[in-house]
């Protein structure tokens, strides 16, 4: 005979609790570290109490898995004041399952931005890289024309005639001088 | 009348390369080097061509020289 027990993800983050409770809809109300339900049994109002770094869900415990009665003490519509779960233990599975859920989005969001984050970077290297490239080309046009200046003065000094040609990005200067 | 003709190509990359005809023998370097003058760059490689080698006419190129110098 085996057995296997599991036990509930334990709420060790105050925000990732309220984000599920406000996910199901869930009325609280905050009182220091706390976290109060408008949910009520025979001791009254049930609530997330913070010990030891973990919030538990403090409760009655016959309202653990019973499902009936506390509409009766407080009122008749019990879906009002329990909403879908009217038993500890489906109310506790439910805020269970979205404060995995809202641990998963946070998880999910890190990524993306991680991703964006990412891109940004690799947009800013770019135009980096980009700029840096701008200004070699600029350098580079400079020193073309000035050498091409440099060579038709010292050409036309030696009494050479110049004719100047641009194919594929060269450029082609011929000197002639015509002697006797 | 002989006619004296230096090309200069120059790369995109800003390098040139020169070369010229129908000037015989070593003053055909010293004019690239004269045109070279005023352009500070180092030169990786010579090549000497067949017209390096050929004899001159001494005579000739102080004629010439004498000509340019006044302008013709």
């Amino acid at each position: 005979m085996s057995h296997i027990t599991k036990t509930k993800t334990p709420f060790i983050d105050k925000k990732l609790l309220i984000k599920a409770l406000d996910k199901l809809n869930i009325n609280y109300s905050l009182e220091g570290e706390n976290i109060i339900t408008d949910r009520k049994d025979f001791y009254g109002y049930q609530k997330f109490i913070l010990i030891n770094g973990k919030y538990l869900f403090q409760h009655d415990s016959s309202a653990t898995n019973s499902s009936y009665g506390w509409s009766g003490y407080y009122g008749s519509n019990w879906q009002k004041q329990f909403g879908d779960w009217k038993s500890v233990s489906e109310f506790i599975k439910a805020v269970t399952i979205e404060y995995s859920n809202q641990y998963k989005i946070l998880q999910e969001r890190i990524k993306e931005l991680e991703r964006l984050a990412e891109e940004k970077k690799i947009k800013e290297e770019l135009e980096r890289l980009r700029k840096e490239q701008e200004e070699i080309e600029r350098k580079r046009l400079e020193l073309i024309d000035n050498n091409k200046k440099l060579i038709k003065e010292k050409a036309k000094k030696m009494g050479y005639k110049v004719k100047e040609t641009v194919k594929n990005g060269k450029v082609k200067m011929v000197l002639v001088r015509r002697t006797y | 009348m002989k006619e004296e003709k230096i090309i200069v190509i120059i790369n995109e990359d800003g390098s040139m390369e020169l070369e010229t005809k129908g000037i015989k023998g070593p003053v055909c370097e010293d004019t690239l080097n004269e045109l070279l003058e005023d352009i500070e760059e180092e030169v990786i490689e010579t090549k000497k061509t067949p017209e390096y080698n050929q004899k001159v006419n001494v005579k000739n190129i102080n004629k010439n020289i004498n000509k340019i110098k006044r302008g013709k």
